[in-house]
């Protein structure tokens, strides 16, 4: 049997600039495993960040994992004599009050990123092989529909779909029992149920990981859906850009079909249902329901004004009920385990649990799935592990383009549909992206804008024209142009745009813009007043400068830069000729002595 | 076509195909196949695991795709479930690590410590770049 590999892993703290960063840890544990012979057996790593910046530099000895801290040059030889070559861990230098023992964790569910998540859209994802029916017929799959078919109306479907208070999760939050309802109402042979895949949020993929990893669960509850509205003819709405969810789902309902899970008579109960795919192209706006319609329709993917509602007239005109592939992923276990189970999870308004992408700047970037009520805090800390490199939090949004940010004095809200829009942002399909004190919330409004411009259908003028001229205000507040009238006229624009739009882009366009404007008002005023961008991401209001008492005059900074815009005599202090700079930042990256300074 | 019956006897059958507790039978290796794996590279482990595992070997052994857990960083993801033992999750895996995994844990019945997740007041250690090796 192979004996277990030695392994040094070092985190000297340099690339975050931890306060006590040494470079020369790495160097000198080099230095003492070549001394006593130890550097052909003993792999050296040389780590970024591991977040643990208090206690940095980190030393840690695998495959014991003890990890030891503050190291200084002293401790290197200590570890490498006592622990390395005698084989005793150096116990005076693990100190109670920093102890950090590094523990390996077989069992990946008993990580904090996992501990306090509630599975039940993803129960199934990574847990069995989406293309083996039988194995999700193991986790009771398809038991929900057998129930549902053979013990139970269409109104008690339908009853159960409203006690269990499931509202959609594709970003409007309208009661999943109610919609049905709607459409089971209307006196009409041919109905049409769709699961919407589209998803456009830039940040989102917890609907591409569902159809990926358990696509039995959402055919199943679409078929779960046809029987309740009456309909027999179902389609997934997926975006091509999506190909392996594509293959994964068609694999499905050909498994699902031969099985008689899909098709004329389902189970034997005489049922007839039946699902096919439509491919899209990856535009936003085909997310939103009446472009969608459009979109299967062979049509451009514009919306339509509502009303006539999709569960009154939809796809071909006929009453369609339109759910995103979360909303139905949380289905089965509904009828499993019962409404009254799942309106027990969350909260008075909001029940069961919410996907969210986690994004941006956070320690555990990934897919979440936390029961609602969970306060911001605990989703973006506990779980998401905090900020990266030992920087501060500055606010979260949500939402994707159609959300606002939200600040650090709100961390402590419940996550709910209404807690959310009164924040000023909401809870869209679940992207949420972490920005750091580092983030200019200016250039983050300009990024949204950026992204609805380009995706606005140009069906209405509002929308069309008025996220071009939001996005020019906001480029020319970045570029140091802007004036005082043009925070007033953002405000006002953003206001009539939300108005007067015809879909939900254009009524939502604005509040990335808002949202920043009412949080971070003095950001604003920093570069319209100042010409300043407080955190330094706006290139053209950064100014590189050497300070000529730290320049040592080595030369490296003109011999790097780009545009030969610094001047100077060798052993003297250079100068930056700050209209030649095109703000690359080349010169501060080279500077041995930190003499580059921005502001 | 099956019947409602049929559904328990196939979940049934496929039970222990699916188990996550050391009280399964036969040994399952489930590499991560959604996007993020798939980005990561865990075709090349597919392949393999395929080619070792091409049913001329002694043990059984299970080879299968997996979802997303929503850890995607750490792709590519490889449980490995041996009986009679506690499930293993093993990350940023590739071909060599793979070749190790499947020699010392799956044949040696060791598992590959290294590999697997690590963990320092609530830290995750396993998530950081390499700066030099
Ligand atoms: C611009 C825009 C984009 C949208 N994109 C999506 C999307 O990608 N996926 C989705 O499920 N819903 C999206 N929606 C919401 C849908 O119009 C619709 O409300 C939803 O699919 C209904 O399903 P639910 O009730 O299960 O949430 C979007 C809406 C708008 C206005
Ligand atoms: S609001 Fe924008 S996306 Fe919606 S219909 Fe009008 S132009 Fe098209
Ligand atoms: S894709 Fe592998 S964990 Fe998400």
């Amino acid at each position: 049997m192979a004996t277990q590999q030695r392994q040094i892993v070092v985190s000297d703290g340099i690339d975050c600039h931890a306060k006590h960063a040494d470079k020369n840890i790495v160097k000198m544990m080099r230095r003492a495993l070549t001394k006593n012979n130890l550097a052909d057996q003993i792999e050296l790593v040389r780590a970024g960040c591991l977040s643990l910046c208090e206690f940095e530099p980190v030393v840690i000895v695998y495959p014991e994992g003890i990890v030891y801290s503050h190291v200084t040059a002293s401790d290197v030889e200590a570890i490498v004599k006592e622990h390395l070559v005698a084989g005793t861990p150096v116990e005076r230098l693990i100190a109670p009050e920093n102890e950090l023992r590094s523990e390996r964790i077989p069992a990946i569910d008993n990580i904090p990123f996992f501990k306090d998540q509630v599975r039940i859209a993803l129960r199934n994802c990574g847990m069995i092989d989406p293309e083996n029916i039988d194995e999700y017929i193991a986790v009771q799959g398809y038991k929900a529909l057998a129930k549902v078919l053979t013990t139970m109306t269409p109104d008690q479907v339908i009853d159960e779909m409203k006690k269990s208070g499931l509202r959609g999760r594709g970003g409007g939050g309208f009661p999943t029992g109610n919609k049905w309802e709607f459409a089971a109402k209307q006196d009409n042979t041919v109905k049409y149920m769709i699961c919407n895949g589209d998803e456009g949020d830039p940040g989102a993929f917890m609907d591409r990981s569902v159809l990926e990893s358990d696509p039995h669960s959402v055919l199943e509850a679409m078929t779960i859906g046809g029987y309740a509205i009456g309909s027999h003819q179902g389609f997934i709405y997926v975006r091509a850009e999506y190909p392996v969810a594509v293959e994964r789902l068609q694999l499905a309902i050909e498994q699902a079909r031969t099985y008689g899970l899909l098709g004329d008579n389902i189970l034997g109960t005489g049922f007839a249902f039946d699902i096919d795919i439509r491919l899209g192209a990856g535009a936003f706006v085909c997310g939103e329901e009446t472009a969608l319609i459009n979109s299967i329709e062979g049509k451009r993917g514009m919306p339509n004004p509502k009303p006539p509602f999709p569960a009154v007239s939809g796809l071909w005109g006929k009453p369609t009920v339109i759910n995103n592939v979360e909303t139905l992923a949380s289905i089965p276990p509904i009828f499993l385990r019962g409404a009254d189970w799942f309106s027990s999870i969350g909260t008075e308004r909001s029940k069961g649990t919410k996907v969210f992408a986690l994004g941006g700047n956070i320690n555990h970037t990934g897919l979440v799935e936390v029961p609602m009520g969970t306060t911001l805090r605990q989703v973006i800390f506990d779980i998401g592990g905090g900020i990266p490199k030992g920087k501060k939090f500055k606010a979260v949004q949500t939402g994707g383009p159609s959300g606002g940010c939200i600040t650090e004095e709100f961390l402590d809200t419940p996550i709910e549909y209404d807690t959310l829009i009164k924040l000023g942002s909401m809870m869209g399909s679940g992207g949420m992206i972490i920005m750091d004190e580092d983030t200019c919330m200016v250039d983050v409004a300009r990024f949204y804008l950026d992204f609805t411009k380009d995706e606005s259908c140009g069906k209405c003028s509002p929308c069309r024209i008025g996220t071009v001229r939001l996005l020019e205000i906001l480029e020319k507040i970045t570029m140091g142009k802007g004036t005082m009238d043009d925070l007033d006229a953002l405000r006002n624009l953003g206001e009539q745009i939300k108005v007067a739009s015809l879909c939900g882009l254009g009524q939502t366009a604005p509040n990335p813009v808002l949202s920043t404007l009412n949080y971070f008002y003095d950001e604003y005023v920093a570069h319209v007043v100042e010409k300043r961008c407080p955190a330094g991401v706006c290139k053209s209001l950064v100014h590189y400068e050497i300070d000529a008492q730290a320049c040592k005059g080595c030369g490296v900074c003109a011999k790097n830069c780009p545009v030969e815009a610094i001047t100077g005599e060798i052993k003297s202090a250079h100068l930056i000729d700050d209209d030649l700079c095109i703000r690359c930042g080349t010169c501060a990256d080279v500077c041995n002595f930190d003499a580059v300074a921005t502001h | 076509m099956i019947t409602i019956e049929d559904l328990d006897i196939i979940a049934q059958k496929t039970k222990d195909r699916i188990d996550q507790s050391p009280a399964r039978t036969v040994i399952r290796i489930a590499t991560c196949m959604a996007t993020g794996g798939i980005a990561a590279g865990s075709q090349a482990i597919m392949d393999l695991m395929h080619t070792r595992f091409d049913g001329s070997t002694d043990v059984e052994v299970q080879v299968v795709k997996k979802g997303c857990v929503g850890m995607c960083r750490l792709d590519p993801l490889v449980d490995v479930l041996v009986p009679g033992n506690e499930k293993v999750t093993y990350v940023k895996m590739d071909k060599e690590r793979m070749q190790r995994v499947i020699e010392e844990h799956i044949l040696g019945g060791q598992v590959v410590a290294e590999y697997t997740l690590h963990v320092a007041n609530d830290h995750l250690l396993n998530d950081y770049t390499v700066l030099e090796a």
